[in-house]
């Protein structure tokens, strides 16, 4: 019973610990915000197409809500009305690629992150906890997926396979999981030296307990902050593959890709240099937003999950 | 004949405005030190020893402040009032510091005569070969085998013993009147740290310079120092020629302190324990810093902070209860006897 | 292996009244240095090299030494948190040598101490352990010896971790930081079935106020103490094991100067109260004389001297034991003290000197000092000294 309380106790004094510092507030709320737009976008943005018919004279719904549909032939893009608050650009509409695109960000966010993320702690708790050759022989082979350049990488891996979301999303995590094992490893390297760990062995606690209750919680945390705040970057990694044309196919709902179409519009005609600045700001706010949500979140989750930081 | 002091401590009070709060550190502290003698100034963790050591030097971090009114008389010129540039021109020259981690204060990538060369071709007129000679002069006067080899060596290819002689050999390079040795030998064994002590007592017979000797460690500085200052909770609680001190404690800390630890002199049934923790320098207790642990004090003790008052010549105690610490001392000393 | 055997065979025959809680016979602790791609063996640290004594029950014995004399290894190694490079640890009149080896290993260590040795024809017991073994082979055999030391040998090794327990230096490494107390001092007991999950709370909170703390205070975390009560948290783990033996690696260097005699004292208090056996291992010599009743000194993984405490203050015997007493500062300006100095450094365990390991460093060193290694020699009852020259600084 009065365990419990003291756990509440606990938990209450965590989220003080959250809401005292306002980055920390800025940082869930703006992920909220992303959050409710991912999962509202068909409301917030109908997956229709105004410019087709169905037979009952209604705007077809979209196959494929994630490709935006055409809805003007204007070759330049058109500044923000009531009926497109973003403006539009090759022909289709900002506001709707930014709020679908928050559901392509989570996506390639959470999936590279948690599947890279595992294999790290995988590869760097085999490394450290066993040593040796193993170690060894782990460790070199991180060091070759280091030092390949990642731009490099991922472009050949998608010259390979294809372009496309998927692909550069595999490419992300073939090569994006070293830092996690490096993390993990040294972590473990160290904790298996201290002394409680040794206080353990020597009460003759099991191996596997020591593991799971010692050695794994003060070793995953940093790596899950790590992760955390990987999801922001991972998001424009993966828009500047877009960008250079690895990612995305023309006209899908994502951040990098729209900015794309922006190549050629980032300037106006001369008189009138940022007339076009609504194609840029839109979709480039929601990115840097987006990252920004990460790292304030990361950055508290250290905060609190760290009692050795107090 | 009254001496002039060589550096005079006056109400130095250094802050450290945290996040949770002000630190008081440093609370009002006065010593004197002359010429060519060693004070020790003994006292534990959150004692603000260490901090009064880096406040003379004003090489306290941003967060730490020295308050108006705090006044640092070296040589007749107040420290505090010094333009940056004239305080580089006393660092090291007139007042050098060395440290209880010489792996820290050392920078790994310079060879240790680099690192001595520096400091003397910065202070003084030379070319670089005679500063290289005298960097191996100075390593050899400090107990260094080879200086002309050990020379050009990086600080982590020394043992702990060597790589503290040569910051001796550097700080010592510029001929200072003053060094300041905080805990200068915690992280060295027993054996090294007599070899180190030796030496710096030879070095200042030599030198005739004057040393602070900061430590933790009671034993260090009744053999090696002059005169003594108690520090505890940012204050100065007792202060008198090491003699006096030590064989006459008038302040319930030094006398708590001095009967709580094991010595090789005396045999002892059982120790005295100090009762309850080391104050964190948040929260000191109101009135006296240490009535929250005096088995002396009355209840004015947490109520009003007591005067440093000189009790004897020289003798300076900051209780107000002073004499039932004499009688506790008396009865000890009986009971030793019996 | 021969001259500490003589030594401990005096020991026991002088201490028949009193009972041998732990036999450091011969210990050996090398640690490989590995370089190179494949992690070749290139040297050895001498860590610990053929270091004997003895601890009765009720008793403490101050091991003492500088840094890497090998003391907190020998810590270590009893603990068999290190296994052993060679040597016997004899706990309770059992040899426990080889309790943490698979039992394949372990039957082997059996068979190659004890059992080709029982074999021979003019086999003569060397000690009572050699006496009781024998016995057990002559009256059921080979089998019956291996099934008596290798027999249930999970059951051996929770036995032993009971019977030893250790107290860490670092207040601030040797509780988990993100572990509530209370989970921490329950873990020992639950592991070994002593106590039930329900009843943690109250034998955890006992224990707790055994060593002067709250028991209220059993929710917190580590870091919400200071570091005086972090190490009553580590005794107190300690003592919920309810062991024969607590072995405190410089239990107090870490703390204030002001909290270390609570420490001791509680420490002294506990010994007392559930007459515990300590072995503390410390480089200060001060609190050594203070807290035990007799003192191992090492020097570079060797034994150099053993006394009774009285008797080795009063006398040291080895060159270094009197310059180690010389180097430590007394807080009594008027305290006269014969001023030793040694010269040069602590050499490297990986390549000790030839002959007596002190000779570099010894004021009183000889020509034989550098050649021949000193045995360990019974000068007095009780007292021991490894020097060609013992008693002549």
């Amino acid at each position: 019973m009065s365990k419990e309380r003291k756990m509440n106790t606990e938990l209450r004094r965590t989220m003080r610990k959250i809401f005292r510092n306002p980055s920390a507030v800025l940082g869930f709320a703006l992920l909220i915000f992303f959050v409710i737009v991912a999962i509202f976008a068909p409301l917030i943005a109908e997956p229709i197409n105004p410019m087709m018919l169905d037979d009952n004279g209604n705007p077809m719904k979209l196959d494929d809500p994630y490709v935006m549909p055409i809805i003007t032939w204007s070759s330049t893009p058109v500044p923000p009305s009531a009926d497109h608050p973003f403006g539009m650009i090759q022909g289709r509409d900002i506001f709707y690629g930014v709020v679908w695109g928050t559901r392509t960000a989570f996506f390639i966010g959470l999936t590279v992150t948690i599947i890279s993320t595992l294999f790290g702690i995988l590869i760097g708790s085999i490394s450290g906890y066993y040593g040796g050759w193993i170690d060894e022989v782990l460790m070199r082979i991180t060091d070759v997926f280091m030092s390949i350049p990642f731009l490099l990488a991922a472009m050949v891996l998608t010259t390979i396979l294809g372009n496309g979301i998927d692909k550069v999303m595999i490419a992300m995590t073939v090569f994006g999981w070293m830092g996690a094992a490096r993390l993990i490893r040294a972590n473990i390297l160290q904790v298996k030296e201290e002394q409680y760990i040794l206080a353990s062995k020597a009460l003759g606690v099991k191996d596997y307990f020591i593991i799971m209750r010692h050695v794994l919680p003060n070793t995953i945390f940093p790596v899950l902050i790590q992760a955390s705040m990987r999801m922001g970057s991972l998001v424009i990694t993966a828009a500047g593959l877009s960008f250079l044309g690895l990612g995305a196919p023309l006209g899908y709902a994502d951040w990098g890709s729209m900015l794309n179409f922006t190549r050629n519009w980032i300037l106006g005609a001369s008189g009138s240099t940022f007339s076009y600045w609504y194609a840029v700001f839109y979709p480039g706010m929601a990115m840097v937003l987006f990252v920004l949500a990460w790292n304030l979140v990361g950055d508290a989750l250290r905060d609190v999950f760290d009692p050795r930081l107090k | 004949m009254e001496k002039n002091p060589l550096l005079s401590v006056r109400n130095l009070r250094t802050y450290f405005y945290t996040e949770d709060g002000v630190v008081k550190a440093v609370d009002g502290v006065d010593f004197d030190v002359y010429e060519g003698e060693t004070l020790g100034i003994v006292g534990e963790s959150g004692s603000g020893k260490s901090v009064t050591s880096l406040a003379i030097l004003r090489l306290l971090d941003p967060k730490g402040k020295i308050e108006e009114g705090s006044e640092i008389i070296f040589n007749g010129k107040n420290l505090l009032t010094l333009t940056e540039d004239e305080m580089r021109r006393i660092r090291g020259n007139d007042i050098a510091m060395i440290f209880q981690e010489p792996m820290v204060a050392l920078n790994p990538v310079f060879t240790i005569g680099d690192q001595i060369m520096e400091a003397i071709l910065l202070h003084q007129d030379v070319d670089k070969k005679k500063a290289r000679e005298m960097a191996i002069d100075m390593l050899r006067k400090v107990g260094i085998p080879e200086p002309e080899k050990r020379i050009d060596e990086y600080p982590h290819e020394l043992s702990g013993g060597m790589r503290q002689r040569a910051m001796i050999a550097m700080a010592l390079s510029c001929r200072p009147k003053l060094l300041i040795a905080d805990e200068p030998t915690t992280a060295l064994d027993v054996t090294i740290q007599a070899q180190i002590l030796e030496l710096m007592k030879e070095l200042q017979r030599e030198y005739g310079m004057a040393i602070i000797l900061i430590t933790h460690d009671v034993g260090v500085i009744a053999e090696n120092a002059d005169r003594v200052v108690v520090m505890y909770g940012g204050k100065v609680m007792e202060t008198s020629d090491v003699r006096t001190t030590f064989k006459t404690p008038k302040h319930p800390y030094t006398w708590g302190l001095l009967n709580s630890i094991p010595r090789l002199d005396i045999e002892q049934e059982r120790l005295y324990s100090i009762p309850g923790m080391v104050p964190d320098p948040l929260h000191f207790p109101v009135g006296c810093r240490f009535s929250n642990r005096c088995e002396f004090g009355e209840e004015k003790c947490s109520v009003e902070m007591p005067p440093l008052v000189e009790v004897e010549s020289a003798h300076m105690v900051r209780c107000f209860f002073y004499h039932k610490v004499e009688q506790a001392q008396k009865l000890s000393k009986a009971g030793e006897g019996a | 292996m021969t001259n500490s055997k003589v030594v401990n065979q005096n020991n026991t025959q002088e201490g028949k009244d009193r009972k041998v809680l732990l036999r450091v016979d011969n210990l050996v602790k090398y640690f490989p240095i590995k370089a190179g791609v494949f992690k070749r063996t290139v040297a050895w640290v001498k860590a610990v090299d053929a270091v004997s004594f003895d601890v009765y029950e009720g008793e403490t014995v101050g091991l003492v030494g500088e840094s890497g004399c090998g003391k907190t290894t020998v810590g270590m190694t009893l603990l068999r948190l290190y296994e052993p490079t060679s040597g016997r640890i004899i706990v309770n009149g059992e040899d426990t040598t080889h309790y943490f080896l698979s039992a394949r290993r372990a039957k082997n260590y059996v068979r190659d101490t004890y059992v080709k040795r029982f074999q021979k024809s003019d086999f003569k017991p060397q000690d009572d352990l050699d006496k009781k073994y024998y016995d057990i082979f002559k009256n059921s055999g080979e089998n019956g010896l291996l099934e008596h030391m290798v027999g249930d040998l999970e059951k051996k090794r929770l036995q032993f971790r009971r019977n030893i327990q250790i107290v860490f230096q670092d207040p601030y490494s040797s509780l988990d930081p993100r572990m509530r107390v209370k989970n921490i001092l329950a873990e020992g007991p639950l592991a070994h079935k002593i106590i039930k999950k329900p009843q943690s709370i109250e034998t955890v909170g006992k224990a707790l106020e055994e060593v002067g703390i709250h028991s209220g205070h059993m929710y917190r975390f580590p870091h919400e103490f200071s570091g005086g009560q972090r190490q009553r948290v580590g005794i107190a783990r300690a003592l919920l094991m309810n062991p024969k033996l607590i072995i405190a690696d410089e239990a107090v260097a870490a703390l204030d100067v002001s909290i270390r005699s609570q420490v001791i004292n509680l420490m002294m208090d506990l010994q007392k109260e559930h007459n515990l056996t300590y072995l503390f291992i410390s480089h200060d010599l001060s609190l050594i004389k203070y807290i035990s009743s007799r003192v191992v000194v090492m020097y570079l993984g060797k034994l150099v001297e053993t006394a009774p405490k009285e008797e080795l203050f009063e006398a040291p015997l080895h060159p270094y034991t009197k310059s180690l007493m010389s180097a430590i500062p007394v807080p009594n300006p008027e305290f006269k003290k014969q001023r030793i100095i040694l010269q040069g450094d602590v050499p490297s365990p990986v390549n000790p000197p030839s002959g007596c390991p002190f000779h570099p460093r010894c004021p009183v060193a000889q020509p034989i000092c550098s050649k021949e290694v000193p045995e360990l020699k019974e000068v007095k009852s009780d007292h021991t000294v490894a020097c060609h020259f013992p008693g002549s600084l």
